[in-house]
This record gives C-alpha cells, sequence and structure tokens, in this order.
C-alpha cells in the first residue's frame, strides 16, 4: 500500500489493521508455496549448476569445486551429441505427431455436446489412469516380431516380414506420441472450443467455404492451443526416461537416461550435473521459441 | 453418433481411441493370460493376481506409493489453495513472481528436478527415501493444483466474499461458508489430479527413494527391464480398478453436491452485465 | 456537525475528512457529509467520482486514508466490516451461487446465531416484502435479475441495519424494469424505514427517489440539496451540467440586487435581472443556466429573447427537442411539451424567449471546463 502523501493526526489512525484483506497476515499464505519452491526447487537447481562446474574423484568420490569447464568440454564426445540429437529429435516428432493426430480428435470432441463431450473427455483421460510402466510395456508386446501389430499390417498387406521395430529409435516414437497424446488433446480442445461457432457461421455467410473458413478463422483461433500443446508434449518428451529404457531395450538411449546412469551406473555427479544444465538450456530454447510464438498469435487473437 | 463432422474426420477420431485403448485392452488381456511369455492366448487364468497378491514386495510398495501419493497431494493443494487466495488480493508483481515459479516447476523436465534434489539431499546428508519423495512430488504437484485453483478462483467474483463480510461474517467464516463451499470442485479434481501424478510416477521417485523406499511403478519398472514377468500386469489392472473406484466415488460425491449449483466446469457468472 | 450530543438523534450516517488515495490516485478527496436516520439519500455522479468508494468506506470493505466514520453516533472507523451494523446491496447482487433462495437471505441470520424459527419466520416475512413468497428453494441461476435483485434486498434487510447502502443496484436491469425497480424501492424504503443510501449514476433515478442527492465530482462533494433545489439552483457549472441539460449563455455581474438576484450584462441578449449563487461579486464572469423547457416561443413571454434558427428537431413523445443556432450566442436547446401543436420545422428562423426569472447565474469555471467523463 503506497503511504499517504499527507500524513496527519488522524492518518496515524488509518494504518490500522484493514477490517478486510490485505492485513500483514494474509501475506502468510504466500510462505508455503514460496518457501517450498525456493528450498526444493530454487536451491537444489543452485547446487546443480555448482556441480556442473565442479569435478569429481571417482575413488574417493569427493567433489572439488574447481570452476572447470572440463563436464560441459566432455559433452563434446559423439556418444553424448549423439543422444541430445536424438532426444531433441525424437521429441520434435512425436510433437509434430501428436499435433496432426490429436487436432482432428480436439476438434471432434470440441462439436459435441452435454454428456457425450463429457464422457468423450473422460475417455482421453482414462489412459493417465493406468499405470505408465505397464501401458508403455504393452507396447512392447504389440510391436514384438510375430505381436498383433505385425499380424494387422500382414493382413492389410502392407508389409511383409518381420517388422522390426521393437528396441529402436520408431519404438520410442510411438511410445512417446502414445504416451503423450492426451496432453496435446485437452489444451486443443479448450481453445477449439473457446471459439465461438458464431464466427465460423459468420465466416460461411460471407461466403468462405468449410475448409477455407477452417483455415482462416478456426485455425488461427486455436493457435494458442496448439503451442500450449506443444509445449506439454515437447519439453516432457525431451527428458523422458522411462519410455526410452521399455522400448529403446538399451539401445536407443535418450538424454534422461544418459543423466540417470551417470547418478546410478558412473556416479559421476558433476558431469552429471552439465548433462542436466545443458537439458536445461535446450528446453529454456524451446520454451522461448514456443512462447514468442505464443505471444504472436495472441497479438493476432 | 458424432454431430456435423465430416465423415472421415468421425472415423480418424474412432482411430485414435483404438490407439488409446489398445494398450490398455493388451494389459487386460494379459493379466488373465495362462502363457508364461505372453507371447500368445494360453487359455485364462487368475494366477497372476495371485502371485501378485502374495507377493510381500508387491504390497510393501503398494502401500509406500499410497502414502507418497496422499502426502503429496494433501500438501500440494493446501499450498495451491494459499498462494491461490493470497495471489488474488496480491499486487501485479508478485501475482507475476507466483505464475513464474508455478510454470517454471511445470516445464523443468522431471529428470532435471530429480537429479537437482537427489545432490542437494546428499549433500545436506539427509536421507533419501519416503519424505524424499514426497518433497519432490510436491514441487511439480503442487504447481498443477494451482493452476486448477487459480482458474476456479480466476470465475468467482470477489463480491461475494465482501458481501458475505458484510452480511457479518468474519474472515474465518467467509472462508468456512463462501470460498471453500465455491472452491471444493476445483479442489476435488487438484487432489485427484496430484494422486494420480504422484502415484503413477516413476523418476523423481527413482532419484529419491534411494534404498530406502521403493514406489510400486519404480518396481514395475524394474521387474520388466529384467525379464516377462506377467504379474506386472495383474499389478496394473488392479491399480487401475482402484484408480477407477476412487474417481467414481469422487464422481458421486461431486454430482450429489453438484445439486448445490457449482459445477467443476466453471462458467462465466451470470451476473455479467 | 461537531455537536451530535445532547441533539435530538445522531445522524444516521457522519462522515468528516474523509480520503482515500491509491498511490498518486484520488478517489476520495475529504468528504463531510451527514445523512439523517430514515432518509434516503443518493450519491450521484459520473464514473470515477469517488461515490462508489465512499459508499464501500462506509460499508468497511475499503480502508479510508484519513478521516472518520460513524453510524449513529458510534465511529466505526476502525470497526472491520463484518461488524458493521451497515449492509450493501452490490450492484451485481453477488447472491451466493451454492445456497438457494431462503439461505441467502438467511445467511446474516445465521452468523447471528438467530434461532431456526426465528430465521424461518424472518425470512418468510422478507420474501414476502419482496414479493418472492414460494421461490425459496429457487438456486439464483434460476431467477430473472429483477428477482435477484430483490433477494440482494432481502438479504440485506432481513439484518435490520442502521443503514442500507446500495451501489448501483439496478445498474443490470433494463429500462422497464429499473422504473419498476425504483418505484419497489422507494415503497420498501418507506415501509421498513430504514435508512438508504443509493449510488447511482444516474441522476434522473437519484431524483424520482431521493429524499436528497449529493453530487460527487473527483472526489469531492459539490453540492447537497434536495432534488428540487438542486435541479433548480445548482451551486457550480459542474453540477447544472450533471443534473440535466442547460443552455449557457456569458454574463457579467452589473449590480448585485439582494435576495439572490443579480442584475446582469448578458451581451445581445440585454442586461437582466437573474437569481443566482450567493458570492458573486460586481464586475464578476459569470454563465447564465437556462433549462430547455424553459425556452418558448409564444410571442410576449417572458423578457429575454434571442434569435436563432432551428437546425435539428428531435420527436420524443411527450416531448419535442429542438436544437437551435443563436448566431453569436451559441447552440441552445429547447424542450417543447407535446401538446404545442406548432412543431418548428428545421432551418426555420425564429424568436426564442425565455424569463430572467427562470435563469441561473453560477460562476464560470476558473479553467478549462473539464468534461473528461
Amino acid at each position: 500500500m503506497t503511504e499517504d502523501p499527507a500524513p496527519r493526526a488522524s492518518a496515524a489512525g488509518s494504518r490500522r489493521r484493514s477490517p478486510w484483506g490485505r492485513g500483514s497476515s494474509r501475506q502468510l499464505l504466500a510462505l508455503p508455496t514460496f518457501g517450498w519452491t525456493l528450498l526444493f526447487f530454487v536451491a537444489p537447481l543452485s547446487i546443480l549448476l555448482l556441480y556442473s562446474f565442479g569435478q569429481m574423484n571417482l575413488i574417493t568420490f569427493d567433489v572439488n569445486f574447481g570452476w572447470t569447464l572440463d563436464n560441459y568440454r566432455q559433452l563434446n564426445q559423439s556418444l553424448y551429441v549423439h543422444t541430445v540429437v536424438r532426444s531433441v529429435l525424437l521429441s520434435l516428432g512425436a510433437t509434430l505427431g501428436c499435433l496432426v493426430i490429436g487436432y482432428p480428435v480436439a476438434y471432434t470432441l470440441s462439436k459435441q455436446q452435454g454428456r457425450i463431450q463429457t464422457l468423450l473427455l473422460i475417455g482421453v483421460m482414462i489412459p493417465f489412469w493406468t499405470s505408465f510402466v505397464v501401458r508403455t510395456y504393452a507396447w512392447v508386446n504389440l510391436l514384438q516380431n510375430g505381436g498383433p501389430v505385425e499380424n494387422v499390417l500382414h493382413a492389410l498387406h502392407l508389409s511383409h516380414g518381420s517388422l522390426n521395430v521393437l528396441y529402436s529409435p520408431t519404438a520410442v516414437w510411438i511410445g512417446i506420441l502414445y504416451s503423450y497424446l492426451p496432453l496435446m488433446i485437452l489444451p486443443l480442445f479448450v481453445s477449439l472450443e473457446r471459439i465461438d461457432p458464431g464466427l465460423t457461421h459468420a465466416a460461411s455467410d460471407l461466403g468462405a467455404s468449410g475448409l477455407r473458413a477452417f483455415r482462416r478463422v478456426t485455425l488461427p483461433l486455436s493457435m494458442p492451443g496448439v503451442i500450449a500443446g506443444c509445449i506439454l508434449v515437447g519439453v516432457p518428451a525431451t527428458g523422458e526416461y522411462v519410455i526410452p529404457s521399455i522400448l529403446g531395450g538399451g539401445k536407443t538411449l535418450m538424454y534422461g537416461n544418459v543423466i540417470a546412469d551417470q547418478f546410478f551406473q558412473v556416479g559421476d555427479y558433476p558431469f552429471g550435473a552439465a548433462l542436466a544444465m545443458t537439458m536445461m538450456a535446450v528446453v529454456t530454447l524451446f520454451l522461448v521459441v514456443a512462447r514468442s510464438g505464443l505471444s504472436r498469435v495472441e497479438d493476432v487473437t | 453418433m458424432l454431430r456435423r463432422l465430416p465423415s472421415m474426420v468421425s472415423a480418424f477420431t474412432v482411430l485414435v481411441f483404438v490407439f488409446l485403448y489398445l494398450p490398455i485392452v493388451v494389459v487386460v488381456i494379459n493379466s488373465v493370460n495362462a502363457d508364461k511369455f505372453l507371447v500368445s492366448w494360453g487359455g485364462f487364468t487368475t494366477k497372476w493376481y495371485a502371485k501378485a497378491l502374495n507377493d510381500e514386495r508387491i504390497r510393501t510398495d503398494f502401500i509406500t506409493s499410497a502414502k507418497v501419493a496422499v502426502a503429496s497431494s494433501l500438501i500440494s493443494v493446501a499450498i495451491a489453495v494459499a498462494a491461490s487466495l493470497w495471489a488474488r488480493n496480491a499486487r501485479v508483481w508478485s501475482r507475476r513472481a507466483l505464475d513464474a515459479t508455478t510454470y517454471m516447476r511445470i516445464v523443468l523436465p522431471e529428470v532435471v528436478l530429480a537429479t537437482a534434489l537427489f545432490i542437494f539431499i546428499r549433500r545436506l546428508h539427509f536421507q533419501l527415501g519416503v519424505t524424499a519423495i514426497v518433497i519432490g512430488h510436491v514441487v511439480f504437484n503442487s504447481a498443477y493444483a494451482t493452476v486448477v485453483i487459480q482458474a476456479r478462483l480466476a470465475t468467482l467474483p470477489i463480491s461475494l466474499e465482501e458481501a458475505a463480510t458484510d452480511l457479518g461474517a468474519s474472515p474465518r467464516r467467509v472462508f468456512q461458508r463462501v470460498t471453500f463451499p465455491l472452491l471444493a470442485p476445483a479442489i476435488l479434481v487438484a487432489v485427484l489430479l496430484t494422486l494420480s501424478f504422484s502415484f503413477d510416477d516413476v523418476v523423481s521417485s527413482l532419484f529419491l527413494g534411494g534404498t530406502n523406499a521403493e514406489t510400486l511403478p519404480v518396481l514395475l519398472l524394474g521387474l520388466i527391464r529384467i525379464s516377462v514377468t506377467p504379474e506386472v500386469n495383474a499389478i496394473a489392472v488392479g491399480v487401475m480398478l482402484i484408480t477407477l473406484i476412487t474417481f467414481a466415488c469422487a464422481a458421486v460425491v461431486a454430482t450429489v453436491r453438484g445439486s448445490i449449483g457449482v459445477r467443476s466446469t466453471p462458467q462465466a457468472p451470470d451476473v455479467e452485465e | 456537525m461537531s455537536t451530535t450530543a445532547g441533539q435530538s438523534r445522531p445522524p444516521a450516517i457522519a462522515l468528516e475528512q474523509l480520503e482515500r488515495h491509491y498511490g498518486e490516485l484520488t478517489a476520495v478527496a475529504g468528504i463531510d457529509l451527514a445523512i439523517a436516520d430514515g432518509e434516503f439519500f443518493s450519491l450521484i455522479g459520473p464514473s470515477g467520482c469517488g461515490k462508489t468508494t465512499t459508499l464501500r468506506i462506509v460499508a468497511g470493505l475499503e480502508t479510508p486514508s484519513s478521516g472518520r466514520v460513524s453510524v449513529r453516533g458510534q465511529d466505526v472507523t476502525d470497526v472491520p466490516a463484518f461488524k458493521r451494523p451497515v449492509n450493501t446491496v452490490f450492484q451485481h447482487y453477488a447472491l451466493f451461487p451454492h445456497l438457494n433462495v431462503f439461505e441467502n437471505i438467511a445467511f446474516g441470520l445465521k452468523e447471528r446465531k438467530v434461532s431456526r424459527g426465528d430465521t424461518r419466520r424472518r425470512v418468510t416475512e422478507m420474501l414476502e416484502l419482496v414479493g418472492l413468497t414460494g421461490r425459496e428453494k429457487a438456486r439464483p441461476k434460476q431467477l430473472s435479475g429483477g428477482q435477484q435483485q430483490r433477494v440482494a434486498l432481502a438479504r440485506s434487510l432481513v439484518l435490520e441495519p442502521a443503514v442500507l447502502l446500495l451501489d448501483e443496484p439496478l445498474g443490470a436491469l433494463d429500462l422497464k424494469l429499473r422504473k419498476q425497480m425504483q418505484m419497489v424501492l422507494k415503497e420498501i424504503q418507506r415501509e421498513v424505514g430504514i435508512t438508504f443510501v443509493y449510488v447511482t449514476h444516474d441522476q434522473e433515478e437519484a431524483f424520482s427517489m431521493s429524499d436528497r442527492v449529493a453530487i460527487m465530482h473527483k472526489g469531492k462533494i459539490e453540492q447537497i440539496g434536495d432534488p428540487v433545489d438542486t435541479y433548480r439552483r445548482p451551486q457550480t457549472l459542474f453540477v447544472a451540467d450533471f443534473v440535466g441539460a442547460s443552455n449557457r449563455f456569458e454574463a457579467r455581474v452589473v449590480e448585485r440586487l439582494g435576495s439572490g438576484s443579480y442584475r446582469a450584462d448578458m451581451g445581445t441578449l440585454g442586461t437582466l435581472d437573474v437569481p443566482g449563487v450567493a458570492g458573486l461579486a460586481v464586475g464578476d464572469q459569470a454563465v447564465a443556466v437556462v433549462r430547455p423547457e424553459a425556452i418558448r416561443t409564444a410571442p410576449g413571454f417572458g423578457d429575454a429573447v434571442l434569435d436563432g434558427t432551428v437546425t435539428d428537431v428531435s420527436f420524443m413523445g411527450p416531448q419535442t427537442q429542438y436544437v437551435v443556432d443563436a448566431g453569436g450566442l451559441g447552440t441552445a436547446a429547447m424542450l417543447s411539451p407535446a401538446d404545442d401543436d406548432d412543431l418548428l420545422h428545421s432551418g426555420a428562423a425564429q424568436q426564442f424567449r425565455f424569463a430572467a426569472r427562470s435563469a441561473w447565474l453560477v460562476a464560470a469555471d476558473p479553467g478549462p471546463v473539464d468534461d473528461a467523463q
């Protein structure tokens, strides 16, 4: 609250506990969230940053903070470069796949009403409530040679011979696509649902054909949902750990697995920290691009 | 069945739903498949359920997961409610600070958060275990809960609480009689959301459990990485049933309370001009 | 205002030196006001004039930067809102969506721990008063705007407050319903005898219901008085404009005639004897305000004559409004009753007349006219 420009005798009395809201006790409500964030988010990340410049004696397991860039230089090794590139490509590919598959579904959902719409929305969510690990594991079963997917493809004469997809980047891509699809559909649905149907009607009245009305009205207005969906899918997919460790079969490793290995197998915390910080940088870059896209579409809409 | 759509789009939607449910169907079928290697149908059996139920480790891990989920959910929602109530009357820049920290906690890849907390806890010589997992889960769960609660709060005009104050309700009573009942649907949604996020989490639980605590998803991941273990399907179906029953109960509660006229899908209040 | 003790009854509400600043912004710039018990009092002014802030300070929903608020002689400045003996009807009613009509009205009674039986009796009485008997179980969303408004009224009145504050309560209703609700409000106020403090930007609405009105401008009260007095004898140019359309003619005071009249030099209109605000001095630049309905075309009427041409005619049913180009005197507006058969046409050149005693002199604005609102 701003100070009274002209404090007077009675002004002393007016600096009282306010009768409604804004009292200093209200400020206590902010304590848990900021306290937790500071203690268990900001502080750990700061220590992680410190570690990434440190060095570890792999015999004594002591960390020296030598302010070295060695950990980051080590990233140059082709194994890590490949992993980073593979993770980014898989994540982008899965995001694109989710968008292409999710958009028509979200559009369909947004055109439904009442009970059917609610049921379909719940239908999109229900897979979330089955164990993520086991659902991913089911794809091992589906994709293995001689498994259902291969059988269906053979029956449709779309392929012959062994599928040979399991434990390959394709399998990981399918796994990510599958797991993150609902996270794309929901924000798309929200932004499509919000569009006033009168607008597309108006566009049709003005002579736009159905497809043109969609392209000129619906699509631009749903851009915030597109970007939100891409962030929700792309960011966590880049750091995915479970899907590659199940469907990648030790070959198609992603960034998250390499980081985890540094901690659980190698035990080189400083290098693991450098890997994690690099991932943060990659993700931040992705976010900056997405956010600038978002502010642009928000200017338009 | 579906309204006002080109038939191709409808057909595509149906296909996507098949895609979404295919693995779940596989899980359910394999949970009663007698074939040990799950390659073909080997007849109906319930032995995997029996095996899972009799496994001490599975039982322990289930309880650990449940503890973690309940604790992290309750803490998260409490933090979120407090933060959202605060943000509503806070100055613009403090509100922005909350939004920024909330957003960051949601988008940061979990691997990064987990490694950071892992080093942090080791460095301070705290113990890895249930508490550490809860701490980690609350970091992101409280952010999700904040988003849900704030969205609901934004649809509630502040004049409702002012009216309650004006009619003689003390701040505590205003919360009891107006704010809380109106927030209840969002709180329910936030609790269910955070419960399921927490219960299903692998990465944080893996890093922060150490040797002291193992959650069910971590165990499952370990089991399937070693060999084909049909009982994981039985466990998944069991957990799914528990989840669905919980949600159904919540839905019933919400419907019963729905007669109080508050819907979880927030409608713009009809008091606008 | 200082001597409330010893008098028969303290005012229902007394404001002293009330101010409210938001940083650089001043919403209320020092208000002194006493509202008598049982009065229907309106605070009017353009949006942003501080009337709602003043009302919220009285309710306790807003803290004054300085000054005091008393209710029935009791200083309540430091009393939190929920302990004040005043209640508010909010602009958008603020009915609780999770409670039905009965529970909404009983809300405050429950806080006072009124017994179940008493609650039922008092709520039933209130429903009868506002004409909503039988709608106890309805949800606010199932009610029309006018019905919601009446629930909000009942919810406050059932607590029998010392003062009822109403913040643009009819703002969300359509014109016809507004007129109807104005009658209802007036009737209810007379029936319950509770002091009403009514905030609106609609001067007509305020005039039709109030015993007294206060016109606010830029956080200050410009004038307080009964509606007739305010309309006929505005103390400032702002008030003259705000309470109704007015024609302005430049005037210079040449002589003080006593009993509130001045002899004024009004240029081409000649020198006229015009009543006006107290305190104008000889030589002062002033403005003569003439209401549109005071201007006639009947030959021989009044003592001021201006030549003009009709530039616009608006037929409005009970009246017809003309816009007249009066040459060097600027444009003027005239309102004629509908029974005036001789409708003028656009372009008609005519003599327009008014009586000097129907004009009213106020001081010219010191600075540029501020009509930002």
